[in-house]
């Protein structure tokens, strides 16, 4: 098991070994997880205006209510946030997500990053807006907010991102899916773990019709690819006939046909959309039809 | 060449332009000045304002609509569904204090005898605003509905069949509903509809989200947003003010993420036509594809198609 964090201490050890049946072992990692958090040298010249807080399981929707849904799909485990006042009545917000494995950290970071943000090297990788920071290392995904525009903006963020990031030891892999996707051309992508993440991305038809629990997003310059993976190749073929009925039967789509297992339709945009099964996997594409836009 | 100007046409000139003068003149802008608004033109039934103050232009936004005198009259209690309660903290997630401080300012001078919040602002909230001050007397008419729930049946609901719901949402004169337009990765979209959530106690918003029983915990969308479509048979609002001025356009609701700057205020009687156009207007969504907007039509809260209405737009 990976040690996440430097500064885990003998006697959390101790006790974690001795009564870790008890769940004093997660006190000892939400102890740890705030230690994230802790005064940053970064922000010297800042005052704490909210001490870090710890968010555990379903205590996250404190920190952001209707908000957290989309966090546990991906597997959350703990949260620690904290608020920082500085020059010109600036305030930073700094949120640290523990998920329950690199590759879900690397997905909520797929999910909530655009291209329209510089990338930038912290972490397993990051990317700075103007008023915020985003990257993700190890289980950890970690935002830094400015709720005022400030000058300094690039530097406050990244020099605080980077401190942080230093204080988590653990790093993971991404997700294996990511290799389903074909590498040229490819612009942007996601990971997703369930309807909630798809739904940001493309919506198939009224609620999870794929049965989506694992899968990735690839977009291209004239189509968009889904990779969406099951237990069984049999779990897979079972799962299209029916997305093949909902999205017959669902308005919002045209010119449905179900042919050698290969489910094609149009939807109000005049995408075409193309679904079939490779082995355990269903490999969907929406393609910008030409003139169509 | 025309001869001397009668005293008749002089009078008569003169009547002209100051009638002119009369009706440019921004009213608006005075301090303490009632709601806008040209007394002669119908009233519309969804107003849009586009200007760069947004304290003024949602006052103007509801000038538009007949004026706060349309909605509140004197002595009586206003509630306010303001969302900005403490965890939305970040740019583009909360309405914005200058749009509910307009409101404020428009239900004292309708002669409010008492203006609760249902859900209530964090503190400083009212300060952040550039009006504070010039409207500290209208703000000491506002204080907090406090947490007191009443158990409410939804006879007519699909999903949600009761509700605990805040008792000034049901007792009080007057509902105001003051919501922002935002992205929300649950629903897509989020405006005067799901704002309805922050009059409901965390049980029964938790059951919005995990009561159908769906094998993910939290992938049933459209059992969420047929309970918010539900919700909102309750009680519709009197009035609908809705902040389009700054607001998220990806990773809502809680943010951070990408903002839309439209600098709109929209306002309206009907929820749904508000949230239509919303979604439409500034997060480029089909309100027919957005569960919770064509739920409540099919319920008969509202109007999907905005366009039907008497629509009022301005810049400011």
């Amino acid at each position: 098991m990976h040690r996440l964090l430097r500064r885990s201490s003998i006697r959390s050890a101790v006790l974690c070994a001795v009564i870790a049946s008890a769940g004093v072992c997660a006190a000892a990692v939400e102890e740890g997880v705030a230690q994230l958090l802790a005064p940053l040298q970064e922000l010297r010249d800042w005052t704490t205006a909210e001490a870090p807080r710890t968010f555990v399981g379903e205590d996250l929707f404190e920190l952001i209510d209707g908000g957290a849904e989309l966090y546990h799909e991906y597997g959350f485990r703990q949260a620690v946030a904290a608020r920082f006042e500085g020059p010109s009545s600036a305030t930073l917000q700094i949120e640290a997500y523990q998920m329950d494995s690199a590759a879900s950290a690397c997905g909520v970071y797929s999910l909530l990053q655009s291209p329209k943000g510089a990338p930038i090297v912290i972490g397993q990788g990051g990317r700075l807006y103007r008023d915020y920071l985003i990257f993700w290392k190890g289980p950890f995904y970690v935002s830094l907010t400015l709720t005022v525009p400030l000058e300094s903006a690039g530097a406050v963020l990244t020099g605080a991102a980077r401190q942080i990031a230093d204080r988590i030891d653990a790093t993971g892999e991404e997700p294996a899916l990511w290799r389903a996707l074909p590498p040229e051309g490819l612009l942007d992508r996601k990971y997703v773990r369930g309807a909630i993440a798809l739904s940001n991305v493309y919506v198939f038809g009224s609620g999870n019709v794929f049965g989506v629990t694992e899968g990735v997003y690839g977009e291209y310059a004239d189509h968009r690819r889904f990779v969406f993976q099951y237990a069984t190749r049999e779990a897979a073929l079972g799962q299209l006939a029916a997305a093949a009925q909902a999205i017959a039967n669902d308005k919002a789509y045209h010119d449905v046909s179900w042919t050698d297992g290969v489910l094609g339709a149009s939807d109000r945009d005049e995408n075409r959309v193309t679904a079939r099964c490779e082995s355990d996997r269903i490999i969907v594409q929406v393609s910008r039809v030409a003139g169509a836009h | 060449m025309k001869g001397p100007v009668s005293r008749r046409e002089f009078l008569s000139c003169s009547a002209r332009l100051g009638a002119l003068a009369f009706v440019a003149y921004p009213w608006s802008r005075l301090v303490g000045a009632a709601s806008p608004g040209p007394a002669d033109v119908p009233a519309a039934d969804l107003a849009i304002v586009q200007g760069p103050d947004p304290f003024d232009d949602a006052r103007r936004a509801v000038g538009l609509l007949g004026g706060i005198q349309r909605f509140v009259k004197p002595g009586q209690r206003v509630a306010l569904l303001i969302n900005a309660p403490r965890w939305w903290t970040k740019p583009g997630s909360f309405t914005s204090p200058e749009v509910s401080l307009a409101v404020v300012q428009l239900c004292a001078q309708a002669g409010a005898r008492e203006i609760v919040t249902i859900v209530d602002p964090p503190a400083g909230y009212w300060r952040r605003s550039g009006h504070a001050d010039a409207c500290a007397k209208a703000l000491s008419l506002v204080k907090s509905s406090g947490r007191d729930w009443v158990a409410t049946t939804i006879t007519k609901g699909r999903s949600l069949k009761r509700a605990d719901i805040n008792r000034a949402l049901l007792e009080a004169d007057v509902v105001i509903n003051l919501p922002i337009a935002k992205h929300h990765a649950g629903t897509g979209f989020t405006g005067c509809l799901k704002n309805m959530m922050g009059a409901c106690s965390s049980s029964t918003n938790r059951f919005f989200h995990n009561g159908s029983g769906a094998s993910g915990e939290y992938e049933d969308v459209a059992f969420l947003s047929q309970c918010i479509a539900d919700v909102n048979l309750v009680r519709k609002p009197d009035l609908n003010v809705c902040d389009a001025t700054e607001y998220l356009i990806t990773n809502g609701p809680a943010g951070p993420g990408e903002l839309g700057h439209a600098q709109t205020v929209v306002a309206g009687i009907d929820p749904v036509a508000v949230d239509a156009y919303c979604a439409s207007t500034f997060l480029s969504l089909r309100p027919e594809r957005v569960h919770m907007i064509q739920q409540a039509f099919e319920h008969g809260i509202g109007q999907i198609d905005w366009t039907k209405l008497a629509v009022n737009k301005t810049q400011s």
